[in-house]
């Protein structure tokens, strides 16, 4: 004889088991994920409440921090233009990648495997190698870009001066990425069963009808962690900018990005607590901007 | 009747469509606009040090010296780049493998269950990863002298644990590709939650799992500030860190080398890109395999 | 500096880990003994049992010259590390210092950073640590650098006297005499670079803040004056420091220099190419032109920097190193011995010349007629050391560095490298940098006088 209890109590105690079970799943993630980001978080907001000085030591600043950095040219400048960029770059980035990866799907190309490992590899390139190579096709009289112009008999433009150094970023930043962001709707593409694609065909439907109704539903919520990421990268955009820094001083100053500017606080002006508090505050920001980004694209599919 | 099976049998269509050229031009127009630096890289790892500053950059030198380079570099400093090489090895194979392992298990469980505090979990994760790790290096470096990381292996390797993106990407491929349904048929026959995880979820989950596999070994293996930061000791260097090392040495200019290095930061960086592209190569086969064929019936 | 309470306090939580941390940091740094290496043992270095010491430097090849050491001194174990060359080590040794843990013993250091670090509490004063005879073994221009108020902090290595090194062949083609002032250096820019417009006669570097310095220093500009411990002066609006600014500002809005950053593969290139006539700079450039421009041999020469004024003859400095020994060592004499060992013995002192390149800095190479009347190969047989000699006697006395250089240098770019690079008014420029400068002072805590 099953013993009767009512299908709620039941129902109450499978779902605490399971929240157990979910919340024992994600443990060893937020372990990790804690000992490495959670830790230095609260450390740094510990430190953006205090002020260390070269003559007086260390003082308690509290907001202090918070409200210099609304009123600071080199901030806002640095925060004014990674949103421009953001703006620009990655939709055009995505962009690429998406029709990069239904290409692939699609089968209709020639000699897919060659190009889904060329368009990748970008991404496997440290900040190191890539500029050493961008430097040289971009650098000025030597570069490839100028040799080229040459023998085509026009001018050099000056892909690392001040007009054009944020579309020369956004190449290199594209050049990196693209073939990342082709993976992962790639991924996405090839989770999708293959009766689907059958029943779709025995309906009668074209190839252009199957891409639109199924390709793109399974690829937006994959579409919105891109976007996500995309967004964290742009407003947290540094490895590009610092590489190139050498080579064009004087475009790229010391706050030319608002990470690149939290960073030469830290390091070369020993400002570390006044840096750590435009983090948290980038931080809030990104995860906003992330956020509306996200339901902008994914609706229903989305992650928060 | 409910079956699973992960097929090796690459995924057919009822019709096998035509190539297009359009597609394939535009498509390997990209790709060789792509392979320009690369390009670059690869000939110019075969120049000597004044074949670098005195002949065009995409033509060959006047002297084939890939293999010299190759050998100077292995051998410069008691070959410590062979040591900075392992040291790579270690840290992306232990950190890449270990995060994707873990992303899987906490984007399964981000999917596939709904508990409390779920939401406000996605969203703290996702507001400590929206803070710049520039500034949190000082703190992370203060921590973990603390607790005496520094100059460690696991200095590195714990934080390559953690990758908020790979746990969001298999929290999103779980929800599109394991149907509930299958989930509950499974523990209705009995099922223990890990083994259903295992057996059903792991199946469904491959091509995301060796996609998330394959991006935290790039990551991991071409991390860079984080362990600039908390190593001191040359002999613990990742290849970045080194390479970088020996970039700035070149670019200092003045001081005395006894041997060129630019030509070995160059070689250096071809040779530790290399890796990658083999393992890419060998983990694509895994997403010509299987999804669920045969399933539930809906 | 030691640990506030607060920090102290925010200690509490890691409280297990801090005795295996300090368990860790004393085995990474030494191995400590049962030597008593108290901090007010009076100037005897030499330990009794073998002593282990970490040594920072950027130098390629350092090791040769440790190695030496380390066969003279048999109870000193040295372990060298490259962490980074100049700012970046600098970043490592500040977290390591703040944390109290993690850093060298002994490690290079460039003059212009040693004030920030001495306002830290971070170099130990080398007089209590064995290092008292160090003003009678070096050069004065050199030692005081490294002096401050009757406390010593770093041991000189090496330094940069300025000097000129052009290409001879350029001029002769073009018929311009070597110039020996600035009037005659602006004149020769014009001639060189209308007999050739693919010549010019030097580059400018956006953000090279060393060739700021060397000028501001040349002409007794004397920029920045540290009046006390907390209080500077900061002038870079004076007449000369303006007649500087002005001069370069013309050179550079006439076109007649080429826009390039010092030490990167463009400006090797166009160095290789004759695109530059002069190279301003430290004596030490000479080794960059022999390792990297080996097609050059020969064309190139050196002479005294341009002055300001006919007959007289002044100088500055670019760049050199000493080496510091850290406040938080627990050996420091052993250090110490290792420190001076390293850049007055006659034997280091030979390695340090022909195996890593160096100028040394000690009254007894400098009075050694073979170092001084070598004929150098690459510069056509000259004998460039009686010119780098002359350049280190006549180097104009009161130049100062701030105790925060390193700040300044990284918003040179952001403010007189903007101006260079805009061919806009380097003097508008160098006001910009003032205000920046005098900002972060005063946020830092000093009272700044304009």
């Amino acid at each position: 004889m099953i013993p009767r209890t009512s299908t709620a109590a039941r129902a109450g105690r499978a779902r605490r088991r399971k929240g157990r079970v979910a919340w024992l799943f994600l443990a060893p993630f937020l372990v990790a994920f804690s000992a490495s980001i959670v830790g230095p978080l609260v450390y740094a907001g510990y430190l953006s409440a205090y002020k260390k000085q070269l003559v007086g030591g260390t003082s308690f600043a509290g907001a202090e921090n918070y409200l210099r950095a609304f009123s600071d040219p080199l901030f806002i400048e640095g925060v004014g233009r990674v949103l421009g960029f953001l703006a620009v770059q990655v939709p055009i980035m995505l962009g690429i990648s998406l029709l990069a990866a239904l290409a692939i799907d699609s089968g209709r190309l020639g000699a897919t495997k060659g190009a889904r490992i060329l368009l990748f590899l970008p991404y496997a390139i440290p900040a190191v190698v890539a500029t050493l190579m961008w430097g040289y096709i971009f650098g000025g009289q030597f570069g490839l870009v100028g040799q080229v112009a040459r023998a085509a008999g026009l001018p050099t433009p000056d892909l690392l001066g001040s007009g054009l150094m944020m579309f020369s970023i956004g190449n290199i930043v594209t050049w990196s990425f693209m073939g990342y962001n082709m993976l992962i709707f790639y991924a996405a593409l090839r989770s999708v069963p293959a009766e689907v694609y059958e029943a779709a065909e025995i309906d009668g439907a074209g190839e252009f009808r199957k891409a639109w109704a199924i390709k793109m539903p399974a690829i937006r919520p994959s579409l919105a962690v891109a976007v996500i990421f995309s967004v964290i990268g742009s407003i947290q955009l540094f490895n590009e900018p610092s590489v190139l820094q050498a080579l064009s001083p004087a475009v790229i100053t010391t706050n030319y990005t608002p990470n690149l500017y939290t960073y030469n606080l830290a390091f070369s002006g020993s400002q570390a607590n006044y840096s750590a508090a435009l983090a948290i505050l980038l931080g809030g920001m990104t995860v906003v901007i992330a956020y509306v980004a996200q339901w902008f694209v994914a609706r229903r599919d989305r992650i928060l | 009747m409910a079956t699973s099976v992960a097929s090796t049998v690459p995924r057919t269509r009822a019709s096998k469509p035509r190539r297009s050229w359009l597609l394939t031009v535009a498509v390997w127009t990209l790709v060789a606009y792509f392979m320009v630096p690369l390009v670059w890289l690869a000939i110019n790892a075969t120049k000597t040090n004044s074949d670098l500053f005195e002949t065009f950059g995409l033509a060959f030198g006047d002297s084939f010296a890939l293999f010299a380079n190759v050998g100077n570099l292995l051998s410069y400093q008691d070959g410590i780049y062979i040591r900075w090489f392992g040291n790579t090895v270690l840290y992306s194979v232990v950190g890449a493998g270990g995060a994707a392992v873990f992303a899987a298990l906490g984007g399964y469980a981000l999917a596939k269950y709904d508990f409390r505090g779920r939401r406000a979990l996605i969203a703290t994760i996702l507001g400590a990863t929206a803070v710049p790790g520039t500034a949190l290096a000082v703190p992370t470096y203060l921590l973990f002298a603390k607790v005496g990381l520094i100059n460690t292996e696991a200095a590195v390797i714990i934080p390559a644990l953690a990758s908020p993106f790979g746990l969001f990407l298999m929290m999103v491929y779980a929800r599109e590709a394991i149907p509930t349904a299958l989930i509950e048929a499974a523990r209705i026959d009995g099922a223990g939650e890990f083994r259903v995880f295992w057996s059903i979820g792991m199946r469904l989950l491959t091509p995301a799992f060796v996609t998330v596999l394959l991006f935290q070994l790039v990551a991991t293996w071409n991390n860079y500030f984080l362990p600039l930061i908390v190593l001191n000791q040359s002999d613990k260097f990742p290849l970045t860190v080194g390479l970088s090392l020996w970039n700035s040495l070149a670019n200092a200019g003045g001081v005395n080398v006894a041997e060129p290095l630019y030509p070995l930061v160059i070689t250096g960086s071809l040779l530790a890109v290399l890796p990658l592209c083999v393992a890419f190569f060998f983990l694509q086969r895994y997403w010509q395999s299987g999804m669920a064929t045969g399933s539930v019936k809906e | 500096m030691a640990m506030t309470s607060r920090q102290a306090r925010f200690a509490a939580p890691f409280a297990l880990g801090i005795a295996a941390s300090l368990a860790l940091a004393a085995c990474s740094s030494t191995d400590v003994e049962d030597t008593p290496e108290g901090s007010d043992s009076p100037a005897e270095p030499a330990p009794s049992e073998p002593v282990s010491i970490t040594f920072w430097s950027w130098l390629p090849d350092i090791q040769t010259t440790v190695d030496l050491f380390e066969e003279a001194h048999p109870d000193i174990d040295v372990t060298v590390e490259n962490v980074g060359v100049g700012q970046d080590q600098y970043t490592k040794i500040q977290n390591a210092v703040d944390a109290g843990t993690g850093g060298p013993d002994v490690a290079q250091m460039t003059y212009d950073a040693i004030p920030n670090f001495v306002l830290t509490g971070a170099l130990a004063d080398l007089t209590q640590t064995g290092g008292g005879d160090i003003p009678e073994v070096f050069l004065d221009g050199v030692t005081q650098l490294v002096e401050r108020d009757g406390s010593v902090y770093g041991v000189p290595q090496d330094f940069g006297p300025g000097v000129m090194y052009y290409r001879t062949d350029l001029f002769e083609d073009a018929g311009v005499a070597v110039p020996e002032t600035w009037d005659e250096y602006a004149d020769a820019a014009a001639a060189l670079h209308a007999a050739n417009p693919d010549t010019s006669i030097t580059f400018i570097d956006p953000g090279l803040a060393d060739a700021a310095y060397m000028g501001l220093w040349q002409n007794s500009s004397q920029p920045w004056v540290v009046d006390s411990a907390t209080e500077i002066s900061v002038d870079l609006g004076s007449a000369p420091a303006t007649e500087w600014a002005d001069y370069w500002t013309t050179l550079n809005q006439d076109g007649l220099l080429v826009e390039s950053a010092m030490g990167s593969d463009e400006w090797f290139k166009q160095i290789a190419d004759g695109q530059i006539a002069t190279w301003i700079v430290g004596a030490w450039g000479l080794q960059a032109l022999t390792g990297n421009v080996p097609d050059g041999e020969g064309l190139w020469r050196v002479a005294p920097q341009p002055t300001w004024e006919a007959g007289s003859a002044a100088s500055s400095q670019f760049g050199g190193s000493a080496t510091v020994v850290l406040e938080q060592s627990p050996v420091k004499e052993a250090a110490t011995t290792f420190a001076l060992w390293l850049n007055s013995d006659p034997v280091a002192v030979e390695s340090l010349k022909n195996d890593q390149g160096l100028l040394p800095t000690t009254k007894a190479a400098w009075s050694d007629p073979t170092f001084l009347d070598e004929e150098i190969a690459y510069l056509g047989g000259q004998q460039a050391r009686q010119v780098f000699a002359a350049s280190a006697e006549s180097t104009t006395a009161g130049w100062e560095w701030l105790p925060y250089q390193p700040y300044a240098t990284s918003v040179y770019a952001d403010t007189v490298g903007q101006a260079i690079a805009n061919k806009t008014s380097i003097a508008d420029g160098l006001a910009e940098w003032q205000s920046r400068i005098v900002e972060y002072g005063a946020d830092q805590g000093f009272t700044v006088t304009e």
